[in-house]
């Protein structure tokens, strides 16, 4: 391969390279956003054929941008917007039982419900920047090239979503 | 605003263990360290790459819309070809009789209906040929390549026409079939006549003619009130097995290889057409011949010699 055909999404190599590397983190997103697995795998599927059959128009350095973009828009075309309720793993290392006193196992429980309710009450754009660094572990930086906004937009959803967190949540 | 900045900067892992350590003192810590924590444990499904990327391809194939970009490009010589171009399909039209063709591929069966609203149901691997054109009142021509069963409306004479024989009805129900070497009609219902190797002869309801091994001959009594294969069952009495084996190839879409296998023995008998291991089974199980389907679409049957 000639080094300009590294960043040719038409080549299948390169192109499953992105798809694999981006996979995840924009079902992941679809996910912040429409709160249902299959359908946001289905809108990550749908986005990605969108890039492949575009492949020639689209820079290879703006395709994980417009990955994000495309399934933004996708989602607001064509799901309806549901409450977005995430679920914590059956046991979840922060699940450990095994020497906890049941009045804190209770409070956890309770604490996670709330968390589970507030983070379904932010809107759209303070939980898929706040659960993107959250869960995926996405600096400011690549949250905002990928959503095609400046650093600070996503500083301000972070704090305004932490905020709005505090204050729905009570202490433990 | 101080404690704004310092959150943030906590959470994008950005703080120096010193600047870490004063936050760790600070009241709001505690609180915003569980948010934190907690919002980190919930989990989204973990998606199987390789598997999710098989399901995209199947996706994109199914779409298979690659745009390709045709850049027009005329001039007056292409305009002029064109125009060319567009008087000659135009005259082909007018001057000629565009023949349709229906198939039924292997392992499908295709239901088609005929201008006149005969119904003809095509079974697997077989191709029906007619000129629309030609047909009219006193008229009504097909051809035949394989079997098909007729569901034939009132009316003029109707001719199918195989390389084996001519078929000619005038409304009727009827099946007809064309194998190398082998052909067979059927009347379920009205007046078949077969014309067949010079042969000619009339069929009643009720009555087959078959023609096998070079000798043609009718019979009597029909095995059900329809062919058994459009019911998704193929059935033989006294075939050879060749025959069977051929049709199994049909159904199944597959090919068959023998091995020390008589093919000109006789089997009677029947097989589904929807599952090939049980077609399998009630081919060869009666015959006391073994199979192997390692190959699922290149089956090897072989003698039982047990």
């Amino acid at each position: 391969m000639k080094s300009s055909d590294l960043k040719d999404l038409c080549k299948e190599p390169v192109f499953k390279g992105f798809y694999d590397s981006f996979l995840q983190g924009a079902k992941n997103f679809a996910l912040y956003k429409c709160g249902d697995e299959a359908q946001a795998l289905d809108l990550t599927q749908e986005a990605f054929i969108k890039i492949w059959e575009n492949c020639s128009c689209v820079d290879f350095a703006k395709a994980k941008t417009y990955l994000f973009t495309t399934i933004n828009n996708m989602f607001l075309n064509t799901v309806k917007h549901n409450k977005v309720v995430l679920n914590y793993e059956k046991n979840s290392n922060t699940d450990d039982k095994s020497f906890q006193d049941p009045v804190y196992i209770l409070e956890e429980k309770e604490f996670k419900l709330k968390l589970q309710q507030a983070i379904a009450n932010l809107n759209e754009g303070q939980r898929e920047v706040f659960l993107m660094n959250r869960i995926d572990g996405k600096k400011y930086r690549e949250i905002a090239e990928l959503l095609d906004i400046s650093v600070k937009a996503v500083e301000k959803r972070m704090s305004l979503a932490l905020k709005s967190l505090r204050e729905e949540i009570p202490n433990i | 605003m101080e404690e704004e900045k310092n959150i943030l900067k906590w959470l994008n892992g950005d703080m120096s263990d010193r600047e870490l350590a004063a936050f760790k003192q600070t009241s709001a810590y505690k609180k915003y360290a569980q948010i934190a924590q907690y919002a980190s444990d919930l989990k989204p499904n973990q998606l199987n790459t390789a598997q999710a990327y098989a399901a995209f391809k199947n996706k994109a194939e199914a779409k298979n819309t690659k745009p390709k970009v045709i850049k027009p490009n005329f001039n007056w010589i292409s305009a002029a070809a064109a125009a060319v171009v567009a008087v000659l399909i135009t005259t082909y039209f007018i001057f000629s009789n565009p023949a349709t063709t229906t198939e039924a591929k292997l392992a499908q069966l295709t239901q088609t209906q005929l201008p006149d609203q005969s119904e003809v149901l095509l079974n697997s691997g077989s191709l029906l040929t007619y000129v629309k054109n030609d047909w009219d009142k006193n008229k009504r021509e097909v051809k035949l390549k394989g079997e098909a069963y007729f569901k034939v409306t009132k009316g003029s004479n109707f001719i199918v026409e195989t390389s084996a024989g001519k078929v000619q009805v005038l409304g009727t129900q009827f099946n007809v079939k064309e194998r190398k070497d082998y052909f067979e009609v059927h009347c379920y219902e009205g007046r078949v006549r077969v014309d067949h190797g010079g042969k000619k002869l009339v069929l009643t309801p009720g009555e087959r003619y078959r023609f096998i091994n070079g000798t043609g001959k009718k019979m009597t009594g029909l095995p059900a009130t329809q062919p058994s294969w459009t019911l998704d069952e193929s059935s033989f009495d006294a075939i050879p097995l060749k025959y069977v084996l051929n049709e199994l190839e049909r159904k199944f879409d597959i090919t068959i290889t023998t091995q020390s296998i008589d093919v000109d023995q006789l089997f009677a008998g029947s097989f589904g057409n929807k599952n090939l291991d049980k077609a399998l089974r009630a081919v060869t199980v009666p015959l006391g011949i073994e199979y192997d389907d390692t190959n699922p679409k290149n089956i090897r049957l072989y003698a039982n010699n047990q």
